[in-house]
């Protein structure tokens, strides 16, 4: 018995030791520099019966589409993506040929996360991270004028949605760390040496553990300076046992909403990391992506899988402590051990467990309900995953995502809906096909018949960071034969 | 009939022999699984463990093998293994996969994860 534990034991040691030599694999590790895009959709699988066609190219950096009340579609650019690229975000009308036509172009204070059209008017949540995030409000004659702005979005997730529901905008805003803690990866993404004072805040007085994590001072010349910085603190600065931060509005980590005729906006729920896609289910329950942890910086978390939630007013969801309903106490990063934590010592609740859980880095972004009979999966959610950007947020053995899949939110069950054909899901460019580069989000017409599938184009990954393509953006159309 | 004892040194014995093949999977795992064509309709599942093990795969599981095929982890579709193998790896953890215990899940939930994993690898 003693032998085979040992044996059994050694096995496992092992194993641990081949997972950590294991060089990472995700989608957008490819070798060359794809300038063009090869777009061609008998490249790609959708269920028998549906057919898949690509209705606008060359765009940069798409993220969402809306439609207006003639049910013609229009669909932003972002104009900032990861890899520190700054752009002019537009707003365009597609024509039935596929051209686009600029309605409005904002300043260079992207990412533009989402869109959505209501009584007139365009809602763009302007990422911002510049000038501070912003709700938009864009009439088609191309006027804007700010609904919400001063958000917190100058770190690594931005504002998002949003959505329109009785009344009111809701949106999304993410938080500015990973887990918690500003760190040397925060300066890698860019922001750090633009806001060296920027940090997480809370919705609601929260008391800290004495937890500060050191690490190399990335904002001084000298190498062998060193950073002491706690969690919801800016870089380089300590917190102490039982100390309290200050709740604030509008703070990060948060679905908040503000009435369309203004005002302040007001929390809904938080303890979110990065609720990135909003939609109303048929039942009138909102519910919400969210883009789970990474294995990086000064508190990496390992093996998390990005969420679905059915949004529950007033409650707390769990960052940074959990994932869904579990602490990250009882997770460990291989090699690394457990992260440290309970960072928050008096947690605002119990969070709400997760509707569904997605792929591990799967960066499961924009979503929308199918309410069509005729299209079919009526009341199930589809989810568009952006897909990995290993090597930079972890190691992936493959890659994960670059697909539309869709959600019975009954059961929690995930299944693909659109992927590309190919031994294993990833994106065109790294199978070699005209199919899915990076979905990012998903958009159902008003009637229900057609789903739209908006894809951010090719962004190459290294150990340096991303490289995103411009021009290579385009939106799909799926609809029944 | 076998007694008591001389089943559980049979099992003991067996130990090594499982892990080595559970070995030579891991390694044999740049075999990768073809995409499937998406399903039209929802598809129904034709044994209640079947579905159990489908809901709690989705909860589990596929977070690290995302359809049961290779993300963070490896694929988990494209081996050989039977049953009674994929249980004790779920109970028992290998390498950097966390081991599922009782309080986690049920016997009878690991068998229908285990199930519904051989039924994926047959039907997909």
């Amino acid at each position: 018995m003693k032998h085979a534990l040992v044996y059994l034991l050694a096995c496992g040691v092992l194993l641990q030791g081949c997972y950590r030599i294991l060089p990472s694999n995700g989608g957008g590790q490819i070798s060359g520099n794809p300038r063009e895009r090869n777009i061609d959709p008998t490249d790609v699988l959708v269920p028998e019966g549906y057919r898949i066609e690509a209705v606008a190219s060359g765009l940069t950096f798409p993220t969402a589409l809306t439609f207006d009340e003639d049910g013609i579609p229009y669909v932003i650019e972002a104009g900032y993506s990861y890899g520190e690229v700054f752009l002019q975000p537009r707003l365009l009308r597609i024509g039935a040929d596929g051209q686009t036509t600029e309605v409005y172009a904002g300043a260079e204070n992207g990412p533009w996360n989402g869109v959505t059209y209501h009584d007139g008017f365009f809602y763009i949540a302007e990422g911002g991270q510049l000038e501070g995030g912003k709700i938009l409000r864009v009439s088609q004659a191309g006027e804007a004028q700010a609904l919400v702005e001063g958000l917190p979005s100058y770190g690594d997730h931005h504002t998002n949605g949003p959505l329109i529901q009785e009344g009111y905008l809701y949106f999304g805003q993410g938080t500015a760390t990973n887990s918690g803690v500003v760190g040397s990866d925060n300066a890698d993404f860019g922001w750090l040496r633009r806001h060296p004072d920027f940090h997480d805040i809370p919705c609601a007085d929260i008391i800290l553990a004495d937890i500060n994590y050191t690490t190399p001072n990335v904002l001084t010349d000298d190498p062998k300076d060193r950073a002491v910085t706690g969690p919801y603190s800016p870089y380089n600065t300590a917190v102490r046992q039982g100390q309290m931060i200050k709740g604030e509005v509008p703070c990060t980590g948060a679905v908040l909403r503000v009435a369309l005729t203004g005002g302040e906006p007001k929390v809904v729920a938080w303890g979110f990391r990065n609720p990135y896609g909003l939609a109303t289910a048929p039942d009138g329950a909102i519910y919400i992506t969210q883009n789970a942890y990474d294995n990086r910086g000064s508190r990496p978390v390992w093996g998390i899988g990005d969420v679905l939630y059915r949004l529950e007013a007033g409650k707390w969801y769990g960052w940074p402590d959990y994932n869904g309903q579990l602490p990250l106490a009882v997770t460990h990063v291989p090699g690394e051990g457990k992260p440290r934590g309970p960072l928050v010592t008096n947690p605002p609740g119990d969070p709400p467990a997760p509707v569904a859980t997605f792929g591990v880095h799967s960066s499961s972004n924009g979503l929308d309900f199918s309410t069509n009979p005729a299209f079919g999966f009526r009341g199930q959610a589809f989810v568009a995953q952006f897909g990995d950007m290993a090597p930079k947020v972890g190691k992936v053995l493959a890659p994960v995502g670059y697909k539309v899949v869709r959600v019975d939110i009954a059961t929690g069950r995930v299944e693909d809906f659109v992927v590309n054909k190919g031994k294993k899901d990833g994106p065109a460019s790294w199978l070699g096909s005209g199919g899915l580069e990076r979905p990012n989000s998903v958009q159902f017409t008003p009637s229900g018949d057609a789903l739209y599938i908006v894809d951010f184009g090719v962004m190459t990954m290294s150990k340096a960071g991303p490289t995103p393509h411009e021009k290579t953006g385009v939106v799909w159309k799926v609809s029944k034969q | 009939m076998e007694s008591k004892q001389a089943v559980r040194q049979r099992t003991i014995a067996a130990i090594p022999a499982v892990v080595t093949l559970l070995c030579l999977c891991w390694v044999l795992d740049g075999c990768s699984t073809p995409s499937r064509v998406p399903a039209a309709t929802e598809v129904s599942l034709p044994t209640e463990a079947l579905r159990e093990g489908s809901i709690l795969f989705a909860g589990k599981c596929s977070g690290c093998h995302p359809g049961g095929r290779s993300g963070l982890g490896p694929s988990i579709i494209n081996k050989p293994l039977p049953s009674a193998l994929i249980r004790f790896q779920t109970r028992a953890g290998l390498g950097v996969m966390p081991a599922f215990k009782n309080h986690a899940l049920t016997d009878e939930q690991v068998k229908n994860i285990a199930t519904y994993l051989v039924y994926l690898r047959k039907e997909g």
